[in-house]
């Protein structure tokens, strides 16, 4: 059997800075629009929680995830969600899913994430609930 | 056997959107009366599903899965220089069939499932990868299948309808 030396061997680096950015839009006092775009996944979940805690501190309790492009949805991005939720829950604050696509609406059903997660067809009807 | 996407990476950084558009194009036509669905989730009646017409939902936690595979590969695993993957789907009577084969030193997966429920919390951060597969999928192994490769495997029955508790 053959044996392969350590030295053979290498962790992964690699770069993820092309997803790392997301538009954001406030469309009220304490409400934020954000945009996720193709992906949410381990390559840009820092990314998107870094993104967010400004605003959070800043007083924003309530955000609209927009999902209408988003064909990546994953265990690491769903986790920054969860991190989202659990920040602004804290100040009675909500989470709402708005466009989701097909690749998200198959992880929220799979996670029952539904249940905490209020889903709408647009950006606007959500707005429209959440004032 | 249906074998319908046998891939090869070494670039693990652009692996996950090449795979994800690959087995998109290479998965069988959608059967008419999912087509029109807005539903992802909507069950197509087991009888109805073929390889030739499986579930589109099928194709969907194959992605999930093929992604959280490789995801996990692709952060913690150490892996020969140049790393390579090689990604196979194959669609059977019942089930989509997964195989990922990697390079890297491999890790025990049964242990590591085992122990994840002890773990658990609510709306948790990290660790929810592995249970997604598991939820996902019947069958799961990762075994080493020669001196320099470790293999995936995993199934997806047509009729699945798996969920996950995170919220407790």
């Amino acid at each position: 059997m053959l044996a392969l030396s350590p030295a053979l061997f290498f962790p992964l680096c690699t770069n993820y800075s092309r997803f790392m950015s997301f538009s954001t839009q406030s469309v009220s006092d304490n409400t934020l629009v954000i945009h996720i775009g193709e992906t949410l996944d381990f390559r840009n979940a820092d990314a998107f929680k870094e993104t967010v805690h400004a605003p959070v501190d800043a007083g924003k309790h309530q955000f609209i995830l927009d999902f209408s492009d988003t064909d990546v949805l994953d265990s690491s991005g769903l986790g920054a969600i969860f991190s989202l939720y659990r920040r602004v829950a804290a100040h009675d604050g909500t989470v709402v899913f708005a466009n989701t696509s097909e690749p998200v609406r198959v992880v929220v059903e799979l996670t029952r994430t539904y249940k905490v997660f209020p889903q709408y067809d647009s950006v606007e009807s959500a707005q429209a609930e959440l004032t | 056997m249906n074998l319908i996407f046998d891939q090869t990476y070494t670039d693990l950084e652009g692996a996950l959107p090449a795979i994800r558009t690959a087995l998109r194009a290479a998965w069988p036509s959608t059967h008419s009366s999912e087509a029109n669905s807005s539903d992802a989730a909507s069950s197509l009646p087991e009888a109805d599903a073929s390889p030739e017409q499986p579930p589109r939902r099928t194709r969907h936690y194959v992605q999930l899965v093929v992604h959280e595979w490789v995801a996990n590969l692709t952060r913690h695993a150490t892996f020969a220089d140049p790393p390579r993957i090689s990604v196979r789907v194959l669609l059977n009577q019942d089930a989509a069939q997964c195989e990922i084969t990697d390079n890297s030193r491999g890790f025990d997966l049964n242990s590591v499932l085992s122990t994840m429920g002890a773990h658990a919390a609510p709306f948790p951060e990290s660790g929810m990868g592995l249970r997604i597969i598991d939820a996902c999928t019947n069958d799961v192994s990762y075994r080493r299948a020669s001196a320099l490769h470790h293999r995936f495997t995993a199934s997806v029955p047509y009729d699945h309808n798996p969920w996950m508790n995170v919220l407790f």
